[in-house]
């Protein structure tokens, strides 16, 4: 090697090992912005939002271990909880009240459940959730639900089972939309509807104390599921039927347990498999909705005793409860099912014609729903 | 010489589109349908601005614009040489800029900006001090990384996965615009284009295939991922600041909560590789006008001025309207086909008038 | 100024001899008159075997002696010519070199009369018996390892490739220790440019004493000052230098080491075992991935840790993060300072486990691992999962004993990358140690093909094992894998 090019190679080695003392004088450097330890901040499961004349009463869970020893450093059979309440003209307020009345960051990487009062408005999703959109560790299936009344008395429970209090909360939210019971409803939900028509549906809660005397425990409820349109919460609610209804409509059904009566007796009918075909039509300057439904039923009264229920019969209970879905829910001006976005996707000059106030063409679309099932 | 193979500089390319794929979508879109249309025209006209370097090739044995312009004369050596320099001092800027922006976003304003772009420049200084086939070999493993990374995120939302697919549509006042201003900002984020001229000398083979390859694979990773992204989000796609760690923080498994953590560390990667990238090339054009230029030096120089530049915007909080101004995709257009064509004809006609002179 | 001819005086041969290795006392001179001629047998004390030099030398010259038929020829002159004495025996003209055979455990015969002396190969010097290999035990492979006596490994290589083309050449090196290295290579397959490379260096080595491995790893690494890993591989194994020649490295050999160089090698060889080319491939396959996952535990597990507790904890599950949560919350130290005391505290113990005598080795890992973990846990000073984690990676750095050093440094790196800056820092450090690793090209071999640059035959046999009917059709060679020019 000739002596030009030792020395390029040594001047580039030297070169190398100043340009990785820098990096590291950079990366040493910028650990002295914040405290980022893992117990200096608040980890945060469950807020409650109640809209006040003033802005927002916020509920917040947070967690609180309550350890019996050094080796079981959480004790499952208290709720691990500590309660807290904030007033402040924004939730993104509220969140930074909670965080200096605790003196520790919120971390709401792990929030698991928002609960809003009855008769929030969701008009404006983007103000509504910032605390979500400007904090990136925030999930994005976040379940969002609302309260019989207020989102304070679901939050300001504890329930001693499991690890953390809105646990059950959120295992009983999943639970019920997997029964086909209510709907699910994420942030993800409200945050696609900041540039979008606000059509929505979401689960109603409530917990009541069952048991006697000094044994009471709180007990979860679904309640209902709520009907959004354009951020305002419609009075009608959908009942577990009719959520199941509406998702089939939307085609994502899962399990339903239904009470069929026949001659007098009940019968437990699951139905499952469901899958629906759906498009929307323009015919005759009418829209259509058409919906196909393709579901298995497994009948309970079929070993003994035979239960008699027809599959025409089943067809026509699934015909009725989607009806009953889509009169209370479209025909009421909340595109749950989603016709909006087939109307954007098919007919977008129609669509674009009336973006300022879909609810009218929402209101005039017509349902056509068939229903085929088969009893395994 | 040191020399880079096909596959190597291909992965370069692509780990410098991907590091724009995961980075953000252009806001002016309504609609992921618009962007996906554009991105594909743009892909054809592409195809064109391949073809200066394809000639070089041919022509003129594998040089890159520079020393090429060097055959003419000195002085149009200089000005190629100041010409690809700015470009690549463009380059750099935004790249630096846009990842230290959105690098906030997501670390939620952990660092100082100033120290991350330290840090980061300092990292890809390193990267681009070495030889070309290290940049090489080191964009091929973080593009294997990446692609594990794409395939479990991918693998992971699956069962996420909503009526997403009623997100495409084409919906819009004026599609045709839209379209327009796909096709540009997709132009713009095509610079990585300019490593095949700049690599070219030490390129073992045809660039034809180098540039096949990059245009048919990152037509289907843009269109793919911004298809997957939409599916996943929905409308959300379209409005979210950052698509692609909204998608990853959406992915969950049983054993790792989300994705969005090793997301960035893929996305810092990236962002080194691409900058290492253009520190390399930059020296190279240093190096065109002050031949005397130490390399190291030159590499060093690369970055602090770009670096300098977007530490002032972004500790003054004005970068936001430079990340979304898609307007470079001019000097993309001006870089990678009007310059070296210029060159190339220049070069050929002192070629000719010598032919002449030597005739007569 | 030292003399250096062999007289015709015998006397003054062996003053000369004697002021030269300044007058040292291990110097045995036995002298006797034979057959009339004056006679001298040198030798160094513990370099010869007695025995030997009784029976084949001091014997048949006895027996001469007493025969009192005075050989035809002059004595040293019958000696040499005449008759066999030693399997190895060579005529030596100087000082310099009868010292270099003196101390090279052979005997030196001077007699009056004759300017050359007749040095015989009687090494009986202690040496280390052919034992188990420690540093790279294997369950179904030979157990014999290298030994101290570069001769003796010689001969083991040489028993397992019979191969005409295997070449041996015995340099020296080493100013004042003029110690023996051997360079092994198979002449058909060995590039030459590396063979007269090596040759060049140790040539120009201006070193006083080698001694090591490390000695030498400098003059013929050329990554060695700016990379982490060593593009050079050591073995204490004859089958794998054996497997190592056939695909065309050189191997060097030190007298006094009981490890071999491989010259050049690949960061992929580090996680392979001479175990895995006797068990089924799948399995071999299987026991790989084990490895390369415990490379990556060892190396970015703790720092990964750090950086994902203090600055990402939404990627751990919930009940995960409220456990490490609540653990933390109780120790009165930053998360990266626990790890890196932890870290620290494990280096000590495997020092102090390697300098330690066996017998106390057993309670010392008693002491450290159980006792001072457990109290410090109890104490409250580091917390639980903390102590699993450093658990993890302590076993985990033992599965790769080649990359232990490095290993043991980037893990620091790693840690004080992730606790500074997290998963951004560790990033940053990923891409400077890809790039370091990727620079390494000793010899026109990348370090890290056949990854990059790609070659995808090769990297079956990374990410699975070819199986042998594979390897009877196309044997694995460096040829395959060097690049372009080689300067």
């Amino acid at each position: 090697m000739s002596e030009v090019r030792k020395r390029a190679v040594r001047v580039g080695q030297l070169g190398r090992k100043y340009v990785l003392l820098i990096l590291a004088a950079a990366l040493v450097l910028a650990s002295f912005s914040d405290d980022h330890n893992i117990d200096s901040r608040l980890l945060v499961h469950a807020m409650g939002i109640d809209e006040t004349e003033n802005g927002y009463n916020v509920t917040f869970q947070v967690f609180r271990s309550t350890g019996s020893g050094s080796d079981i450093p959480i004790d499952i059979s208290m709720s691990n909880v500590q309660l807290i309440k904030v007033q402040a003209k924004t939730v993104t307020e509220a969140v930074e009240k909670c965080s200096s009345k605790l003196g520790r960051e919120a971390f709401l990487g792990h929030l698991q459940v928002v609960c809003f009062g009855n008769g929030t408005d969701y008009s404006d999703p983007e103000e509504l959730f910032s605390f979500a959109i400007k904090d990136k560790s925030v999930y994005l299936g976040v379940d969002i639900c609302q309260a019989e009344n207020k989102a304070e008395d679901i939050i300001m429970k504890e329930i001693k089972r499991g690890t953390m209090s809105s646990e059950n909360l959120v295992k009983a939210l999943k639970e019920n939309s997997q029964k086909g019971r209510t709907v699910e409803c994420t942030l993800l939900t409200f945050l696609s509807c900041i540039d979008s028509p606000k059509y929505t549906a979401m689960p109603v809660i409530s917990i009541s104390e069952q048991g006697k005397g000094d044994n009471k425990e709180p007990v979860i409820d679904i309640t209902g599921t709520a009907l959004i349109s354009e951020g305002k919460t419609l009075p009608q609610r959908l009942n577990g039927e009719q959520a199941y209804g509406l998702t089939l409509l939307k085609g994502d059904a899962q399990k339903f347990t239904s009470v069929i009566e026949k001659d007098g007796r009940e019968c437990d009918v699951r139905f499952e498999n469901a899958t629906t075909k759906r498009s929307l039509k323009l015919e005759n300057g009418r829209l259509y909705y058409c919906a196909d439904i393709d579901l298995t039923a497994a009948l309970s009264l079929d070993i003994k005793k035979h239960s008699g229920i027809t599959e025409r019969e089943l067809e026509d209970h699934i015909s009725r409860i989607t009806l009953e879905s889509w009169k209370l829910s479209e025909e009421n001006g909340c595109d749950a099912v989603g016709v909006w976005k087939y109307l954007r996707q098919r007919y977008p000059k129609l669509y674009l014609e009336n973006r300022e106030d879909l609810t009218l063409i929402i209101k005039s679309v017509s349902p056509r729903i068939t229903v085929s099932c088969e009893i395994e | 010489m040191n020399r880079i193979s096909q596959l190597q500089l291909f992965a370069v390319m692509l780990c410098g589109h991907a590091f724009s794929l995961m980075t953000f979508f252009p806001y002016t879109f309504d609609n992921p349908s618009e962007y996906m249309i554009g991105v594909l025209i743009s892909t054809f006209i592409e195809i064109f601005l391949a073809v200066p370097a394809v000639i070089i090739y041919k022509r003129f044995e594998g040089r890159d614009p520079c020393s090429l312009a060097g055959d003419s004369s000195r002085a149009l050596k200089i000005t190629a040489g100041i010409f690809y320099t700015f470009v690549f001092f463009y380059f750099a800027y935004r790249v630096t800029g846009n990842f230290v922006y959105f690098l906030d976003s997501v670390l939620s304003g952990y660092f100082p900006r100033a120290l991350v772009v330290v840090s980061v420049c300092a990292t890809a200084v390193y990267l681009g001090l070495m030889k070309p086939s290290v940049i090489g070999k080191t964009s091929g493993i973080m593009l294997a990384l990446f692609a594990l990374f794409t395939v479990l995120v991918i693998g992971s939302s699956f069962s996420s996965t909503g009526s997403g697919f009623l997100s495409f549509h084409l919906a819009s006042e004026n599609i045709s615009h839209g379209i327009g201003e796909a096709v540009k900002c997709e132009l713009l984020r095509n610079l990585d284009m300019l490593f095949l001229l700049f690599f070219l000398p030490k390129l073992k083979g045809s660039p034809v295939r180098v540039s096949a390859l990059y245009l048919g694979v990152k037509l289907i990773m843009v269109e793919l991922s911004v298809g997957f992204v939409t599916v996943m989000l929905g409308d959300f796609a379209m409005i979210s600041k950052l698509p692609f760690s909204s998608m990853a923080s959406y992915s969950t498994s049983s054993m790792i909560e989300r994705f969005d953590a090793a997301f960035m560390a893929v996305w810092v990667i990236l962002a080194i590789v691409r900058l290492g990238a253009v520190f390399h090339c930059s020296s190279d054009c240093i190096q065109a006008v002050i031949p005397k230029a130490d390399r190291t030096v030159s590499v060093v120089i690369s970055a602090a001025i770009p670096a300098a530049a977007a530490v002032y915007k972004l500790t003054n909080y004005e970068w936001e309207s430079t990340a979304y101004d898609m307007n470079g995709w001019l000097i993309t257009v001006t870089a990678l086909l009007f310059v070296p064509l210029m060159i190339s004809a220049f070069v050929l006609l002192r070629e000719r008038r010598s032919a002449d002179v030597r005739g007569a | 100024m030292e003399k250096n001819d062999i007289s015709l005086s015998l006397q003054e041969t062996l003053s000369d001899l004697s002021k030269m290795l300044s007058d040292t006392a291990e110097l045995n001179i036995t002298s006797a008159v034979i057959c009339g001629t004056p006679i001298a047998a040198v030798s160094v004390e513990g370099m010869v075997s007695t025995e030997q030099l009784g029976e084949l030398v001091l014997r048949p010259l006895s027996e001469l002696s007493a025969s009192k038929t005075k050989p035809e020829k002059h004595l040293l002159d019958h000696l040499t010519e005449n008759m066999f004495l030693t399997a190895d025996r060579q005529k030596i003209y100087s000082l310099d070199s009868a010292a270099e055979f003196l101390f090279s455990g052979f005997a030196v015969l001077f007699a009056q009369g004759r300017c050359y002396g007749c040095a015989l190969g009687l090494q009986g010097f202690e040496k280390r018996p052919v034992t188990a290999a420690e540093s790279e035990p294997t369950l179904m492979c030979s157990q014999e390892s290298f030994t101290e006596a570069v001769r003796v490994n010689m001969s083991l290589v040489r028993r397992r490739l019979k191969s005409k083309k295997l070449k041996m050449e015995l340099l020296k090196a080493g100013e004042r220790s003029d110690t023996d290295i051997c360079l092994m290579y198979m002449t058909d397959r060995a590039p030459s440019d590396i063979v007269k490379r090596i040759k060049d260096e140790l040539s120009h080595l201006e070193l006083d004493t080698v001694l090591t491995v490390g000695s030498f790893q400098p003059f013929i690494d050329d990554s060695y000052p700016s990379s982490v890993f060593s593009a050079i591989a050591v073995s204490e194994r004859p089958d794998l230098i054996c497997s190592r020649l056939n695909e065309g490295r050189v191997c060097v050999m030190i007298d006094g080491v009981p490890f071999a160089m491989i010259v050049p090698s690949l960061f992929a060889e580090n996680f392979s075992t001479m175990d895995d080319y006797s068990s089924k491939p799948y399995y071999s396959a299987f026991i790989r991935w084990i490895r390369y996952l415990s490379f990556f535990l060892s190396v970015a597990f703790p720092g990964l840790y750090v950086a994902l507790a203090d600055f990402h904890p939404e990627v751990f599950t919930l009940k995960l993060l409220l456990n490490l949560s609540v653990a933390e919350e109780a120790t009165p130290y930053p998360l990266v300072a626990e790890v890196i005391m932890l870290m620290i505290f494990f280096e000590i113990m495997r020092e102090a486990g390697l300098r330690l005598p066996k017998s106390v080795g057993s309670a010392v890992s008693i002491v450290g691992g159980l006792i001072i973990g457990d109290a410090a846990v109890k104490s409250g000073i580091v917390s639980a999962p903390l102590l699993i984690v450093v658990g993890i990676t302590a076993t985990a750095s033992f599965v790769t004993p080649p990359v232990e050093q490095p290993v043991a440094v980037l893990r620091l790196v790693f840690i004080l990358a992730g606790g500074c800056a997290g998963l951004y820092g560790l990033a940053v450090c990923f891409a400077v140690l890809t790039a370091n690793i990727c620079a390494m090209n000793d010899f026109s071999v990348s370090y890290m093909s056949p990854a990059a640059p790609l070659d995808a035959s090769g990297l079956k046999d990374v990410i699975y094992r070819k199986t042998y009917r594979e390897y009877e059709s196309s044997h694995t060679k460096l040829s395959d894998i060097r690049e372009g020019t080689h300067e």
